[in-house]
C-alpha cells in the first residue's frame, strides 16, 4: 500500500507540473505582465465592492437563514439528485488512464482505487472547508447557518460518492429505478419526522451509511473500467482556460442522457425512403447537435441584443432588429457551411435543394423564435396598429428572404471555388438593412418588402428554369 | 475519353509539399493501383480527388467535369471507401444504405435489391438494424464498403480495399470490384497487398515523396519486382 500511495503520488506530482506548464502558456496568450497588474488591481476592488453590497443586504441575509430552515429536506433530495444526474456523466472518483497503468504493473487495483476513493474524499473536504471560510468572511451570514448548511451538504457528498460510482456502472434504466427508491427513501424518512428536522437529518446520514456499508462490497465487482477512464481522464485533461486559449477542446464522447435512455426499437426502423429529406434532417441534428452550445449562446445573444436595445431608444431598437437579421442569418449560413465537412457527408454527392429544405426544417423553429422575440417587442413598444403591423411583416419577409439568399450563396460557393458574391446580392442586403430601421421613423418605407419578395420570387423563377 | 484526369497537381501542407505536379488519367472501366510506400501521397490522391484536401495548383475532371467549377455535379459520379469507417452512430446500418441509395438517386426497390444481395455476400443481412458501435470493425468496414458499392457512377475509390476484411470478404470484393470495372466503373484503389492488387488491376502508378515515378501494365510492375526479388 505504501509502495502504491508513492506512486500515485509521484503521478500526481508530474500532473501538476504538466498542468501548471499548459496554465502558464495559456496565461501567456491571454495576458501579459501589465493586463496582469491591472487584472489583480481590479479583481481586489470588485471584492470589496461586493462584500460592501452583502454588508447591505445584511437584514435580507437574516430573513433568508430562518425561512430556509424548512426546506432541508428539499436540499438533501437535491443533493440525492445531483449525484444520480452526475452518474449519468460521470463516476465520482478520478480513475485515469495513469492509474489503470498503475493495475498493469505490479501494484493491486484495490489498492489504487482505495487512495482515489480517499483522495476524492478530501478533496471535496477541501473544498467545502474553504467555501465555508469564504462566506464566514466575505458575508454576513452567521456562523452556526453556514456550519449546519455546509456541513450537512459536506457529509451528505461524501457519502454519496460511493453511490455515484456505483450507478455510474449500471445501465440507465436501474439508474433511474435507483433514483426512484432513492427519492422514496427520503420521502419517507421527511414524512416519518415531519415536525423534527434533526432527525431527518440524522436519519439520511443513517440511511447513507448503510448504503455505504452495502455497497462496499462490491465496488469493485462489476465496473465499466473503459467508460470510467475515458470520462476521468476528460475530466482532468478538459481545462476550461487551456481550451479556450489554445481552441482544442475536448470533446465528450457520451450520449446524452436522453439519448442513452430512449434509443427505441423505433429509431432502428429504416426511414421511409419516399420521404426525400427525412434522412437529411436525421443528418442536419446530428451536425447542429455537435455544436449545440456554441448555436444556443450565439442565439442567445441575438435575443439579448433585441431585448436590451429596443429598451434603449428607438434608432437602437431599429439596430437591434438590423442586427437579429443579419446575426441570425450570417449564423445560419456558416452551420449550413459546417454540416459539409463532416465526412460522411461530404463524401456524398449533394442534391441541395433536398439538403437546403431538410436544413430549414431544422432552423425554422428557431427562426419563429428570434421572429417572436422581435414581434413581441415591436407590439410592446408601438402597440397594435397598423403600421407596427406592416413593419413586422417587413421584418418577417426581409429575415426570410435574406436568409434564402445567404443559403443560396452558401451553396454557389460550395458548388464553384471562384464563385463571387454578385454586388446586387449585397446591395439587397444593406438597402434591406436600412429599411428596416428607416420603418421606424416612415412607415411607407416597410412597402420595400413587396419589392423583395418580389424580387425573391424573380430568383426563385429564375432558378426553376 | 478517359473517366479521371489528374492533372499538374500540387498540394502543400503547411510549408511542406505532398504532391508535386503529379498528372494521369484513368481510362473507362480500368483498375489502376496507387503503389508506394508510407507517405508516398497515394491517400493525399485519393483526399484531393475527393475534395477534402485542397490544392494549390492543377485540375481534377470526372468525365470532363472540373472540379472547381461544378463541383456538385462532379461529386455525383464518385464513390468512396475510405480505410477508416466513418459511419455515423446515429444511424443504423439500413439507414446508412439509405442515406447513400437517396445522395445517389437510387429507387426503393433496386436499393432494397442490391442492399439484399451484398449484405447476404458478406454475411451482415441479421445486422441491418444494428447501430456501428454494436459491430465488429470489419463488419463497419462491410457496410461501408456496401454503401459505396450500391451507386453506378463513373469512378470507385478505393483506399486499402482488403483491410480489415476476413479472407472469404476479401474474395468477394475482389470479384465485385472486377465486375463494376467489365460494367464500366473506372477504379482507383492504393493497397499495401501487393499480391492481391497484382492479381486485381490493370496498370499501376507509382509514387516516392509526392512525384509519379512510374507507372505502366500491371504485368510489367510484377515483371519489375520479380527482377528486384532476384
Amino acid at each position: 500500500m505504501r509502495r502504491t500511495w508513492e506512486l500515485v503520488r509521484f503521478i500526481r506530482k508530474n500532473r501538476r507540473k504538466k498542468k501548471k506548464k499548459l496554465y502558464k502558456l495559456a496565461f501567456g496568450v491571454a495576458i501579459d505582465r501589465t493586463i496582469s497588474i491591472y487584472l489583480s488591481f481590479f479583481i481586489f476592488i470588485g471584492l470589496f465592492i461586493i462584500y460592501d453590497e452583502l454588508k447591505q443586504l445584511q437584514p435580507w441575509f437574516l430573513e433568508m437563514e430562518t425561512t430556509l430552515g424548512q426546506y432541508i429536506h428539499i436540499f438533501i433530495a437535491g443533493l440525492f439528485l445531483r449525484a444520480i444526474i452526475l452518474s449519468f456523466y460521470h463516476p465520482g472518483i478520478l480513475f485515469t488512464s495513469a492509474e489503470f497503468k498503475m493495475i498493469t504493473l505490479p501494484y493491486l487495483k484495490k489498492h489504487v482505487w482505495l487512495i482515489t476513493f480517499i483522495e476524492t474524499i478530501i478533496k471535496n473536504t477541501v473544498i467545502f472547508i474553504l467555501i465555508l471560510f469564504s462566506l464566514i468572511l466575505f458575508t454576513p451570514i452567521t456562523e452556526i447557518f453556514l456550519l449546519k448548511w455546509i456541513g450537512l451538504a459536506m457529509v451528505v457528498t461524501i457519502l454519496l460518492i460511493l453511490p455515484q460510482w456505483y450507478l455510474f456502472q449500471l445501465n440507465p434504466w436501474r439508474r433511474v429505478f435507483a433514483y426512484i427508491i432513492a427519492m422514496l427513501f427520503v420521502l419517507a424518512i421527511r414524512f416519518l419526522f415531519w415536525s423534527v428536522s434533526w432527525y431527518f437529518i440524522i436519519g439520511t446520514i443513517v440511511l447513507l451509511i448503510l448504503i455505504n456499508c452495502l455497497l462496499w462490497q462490491k465496488h469493485l465487482s462489476v465496473v465499466d473500467w473503459m467508460r470510467v477512464i475515458q470520462e476521468s481522464d476528460t475530466k482532468v485533461w478538459n481545462m476550461f482556460f487551456v481550451n479556450q486559449m489554445s481552441k482544442m477542446g475536448i470533446k465528450q464522447e457520451n450520449k446524452p442522457l436522453l439519448q442513452q435512455l430512449f434509443r427505441s426499437e423505433k429509431r432502428k426502423r429504416p426511414f421511409p425512403y419516399q420521404h426525400d429529406t427525412i434522412i437529411y434532417r436525421k443528418l442536419w441534428k446530428v451536425s447542429l447537435a455537435e455544436e449545440k452550445e456554441h448555436f444556443i449562446q450565439a442565439i442567445t445573444v441575438i435575443i439579448l441584443c433585441l431585448v436590451v436595445l429596443s429598451f434603449q431608444n428607438i434608432w437602437l431598437h431599429g439596430f437591434s432588429m438590423i442586427i437579429s437579421v443579419f446575426g441570425f442569418n450570417k449564423i445560419t449560413a456558416s452551420y449550413f457551411n459546417a454540416g459539409f465537412k463532416q465526412k460522411i457527408v461530404h463524401s456524398l454527392p449533394w442534391d441541395m435543394d433536398v439538403m437546403k429544405r431538410a436544413f430549414l426544417y431544422r432552423m425554422y423553429p428557431i427562426l419563429g423564435l428570434v421572429s417572436t422575440v422581435a414581434a413581441g417587442l415591436l407590439i410592446f413598444h408601438g402597440g397594435f396598429s397598423v403600421t407596427v403591423m406592416v413593419q413586422l411583416v417587413q421584418y418577417l419577409i426581409t429575415i426570410y428572404v435574406l436568409l434564402h439568399l445567404e443559403l443560396e450563396i452558401s451553396i454557389n460557393k460550395l458548388d464553384q471555388r471562384q464563385y463571387h458574391t454578385p454586388c446586387h446580392n449585397w446591395l439587397i442586403g444593406m438597402v434591406s438593412y436600412v429599411m428596416i430601421l428607416l420603418s421606424f421613423f416612415i412607415p411607407l418605407a416597410s412597402i420595400y418588402a413587396l419589392f423583395l419578395l418580389i424580387y425573391y420570387f424573380h430568383i426563385w423563377k429564375k432558378k426553376k428554369m | 475519353m478517359d473517366t479521371l484526369q489528374f492533372q499538374d497537381v500540387c498540394v502543400n501542407i503547411g510549408e511542406n509539399t505532398i504532391l508535386k505536379d503529379v498528372s494521369f488519367s484513368l481510362g473507362k472501366g480500368y483498375i489502376v493501383a496507387l503503389i508506394g510506400h508510407n507517405g508516398a501521397g497515394k491517400s493525399t490522391i485519393m483526399k484531393t480527388i475527393m475534395g477534402w484536401q485542397e490544392k494549390r495548383d492543377g485540375s481534377i475532371s470526372i468525365n470532363s467535369i472540373n472540379q472547381d467549377e461544378s463541383f456538385l455535379a462532379y461529386k455525383k459520379q464518385i464513390a468512396y471507401i475510405p480505410e477508416e469507417p466513418f459511419l455515423l452512430s446515429e444511424l443504423t446500418a439500413m439507414q446508412h444504405f439509405q442515406l447513400y441509395g437517396q445522395s445517389y438517386g437510387l429507387d426503393e426497390q433496386e436499393l432494397m435489391e442490391k442492399v439484399e444481395h451484398l449484405t447476404k455476400l458478406f454475411e451482415i443481412n441479421d445486422k441491418l438494424n444494428e447501430y456501428p458501435e454494436s459491430l465488429s470493425k470489419g463488419m463497419r468496414q462491410k457496410v461501408q464498403t456496401i454503401c459505396a458499392l450500391l451507386p453506378e457512377v463513373a469512378l470507385l475509390l478505393i483506399d486499402e480495399p482488403f483491410m480489415g476484411l476476413d479472407i472469404h470478404a476479401a474474395n468477394d470484393l475482389e470479384r465485385l470490384i472486377k465486375n463494376k470495372a467489365n460494367s464500366g466503373t473506372s477504379i482507383l484503389l492504393t493497397s499495401h497487398q501487393l499480391e492481391r492488387v497484382e492479381d486485381l488491376a490493370d496498370k499501376y502508378l507509382m509514387l516516392h515523396k509526392g512525384e509519379l515515378i512510374e507507372h505502366g501494365d500491371m504485368k510489367s510492375f510484377e515483371k519489375l519486382t520479380r527482377r528486384t526479388t532476384e
